[in-house]
């Protein structure tokens, strides 16, 4: 896995840290959107560890959504609280998931909006697989630390339905910055 | 839906992204469908005080007058389904939750201290019974 090759440390460094800032401000801004409720998060921020993934594989991916999960909880002030755990649990999944379509193929150095990982599935593709496992370990996790009863299972369809129309349309909004994004040839960056 | 969003759509997707789209809803769909439906109740058990005080079969159709705390209530089994009639309790919740057919399905009303619940195949219940938390 070098995708390091494509793109020079700092350059990436850089571009890391733009996108993990992007989406602690992202977590925030939703984490005071009125009217969701408790149960359902459209999860906007995901869209820049996508982002991230496409661009610059899947560690950096990792990076930046830990990065939101860690400074959005302290920020939140949900740090260690339950609702940290779930936030960590699904950004697990998410990225397991992530590193699992990646394979070995994805250090190319083609534009990133039209790459392909394992499966033949573009950025939608991606998302909306990473959103599935994401609500899945947050019911999980939701079951061990939370509910403890099997009943939260029935609730399941409900979530991933969620996670399916959100998860597109972050992909989709993920695909419009990835090809926003190349057609700029940002400092240090190889093209 | 604009043009302009289904060419996003359709330049965003790779032919494996559409199928994904496709079969991932039908997957939820039939998830939903499988774990919402439940099989028509056999029996309705009425309780009152956690202690089984009539079953009546959902075959039959008859009302069977029950004490509560609160004086006589009724309990109307027709045509494979039940109610609870009680007009003495201050919001009748039990009653207006109208008439319950389904294993599992259970209609209370807490002032007269009375259950109904509908129990399916050889008695059995679903193992969730459709609640979220049991607590006593």
């Amino acid at each position: 896995m070098s995708d390091n090759d494509a793109i020079p440390q700092p350059r990436r460094q850089l571009l890391i840290s733009y996108l993990a800032a992007a989406a602690v401000g992202t977590h925030l801004l939703e984490a005071a959107l009125p009217g969701l409720g408790p149960w359902f998060k459209p999860g906007l921020a995901n869209t820049f560890t996508l982002v991230a993934f496409f661009r610059l594989g899947w560690q950096a991916a990792a990076g930046v959504a830990l990065i939101r999960v860690l400074v959005g909880s302290i920020a939140l002030g949900t740090f260690l609280s339950p609702t940290f755990f779930l936030s960590v649990s699904g950004a697990m999944g998410a990225v397991l998931t992530l590193g699992l379509l990646s394979g070995r193929s994805s250090c190319t150095a083609e534009p990133s909006a039209q790459r392909r990982v394992l499966g033949g599935f573009g950025v939608v593709g991606v998302s909306l697989l990473a959103s599935m496992a994401h609500i899945s370990c947050q019911v999980l996790c939701a079951w061990f630390l939370i509910i403890g009863h099997a009943g939260i299972f029935l609730a399941l369809p409900w979530f991933l339905l969620g996670a399916w129309a959100t998860g597109i349309i972050n992909g989709l909004l993920a695909f419009l910055i990835l090809e926003r994004l190349a057609r700029f040839t940002l400092l240090g960056e190889k093209r | 839906m604009s043009n302009k969003e289904n060419a996003l759509l359709w330049r965003a997707t790779t032919l494996s992204d559409r199928w994904l789209i496709l079969l991932s809803a039908l997957l939820i769909g039939s998830l939903a469908v499988y774990l919402f439906r439940r099989p028509a109740g056999e029996e309705v058990i009425v309780e009152r005080h956690n202690e089984i005080v009539l079953r009546l079969p959902l075959s039959r159709n008859q009302v069977v007058k029950v004490q509560g705390a609160l004086g006589e209530v009724a309990v109307q089994v027709q045509e494979g389904r039940v109610r609870l009639l009680e007009y003495a309790s201050p919001r009748m919740i039990g009653t207006r939750s109208g008439w319950i057919s389904r294993a599992g399905a259970m209609v209370a009303c807490v002032p007269c201290d009375i259950l109904l619940r509908v129990t399916g195949e050889n008695g059995a219940q679903t193992s969730t019974n459709g609640l979220d938390a049991i607590s006593r």
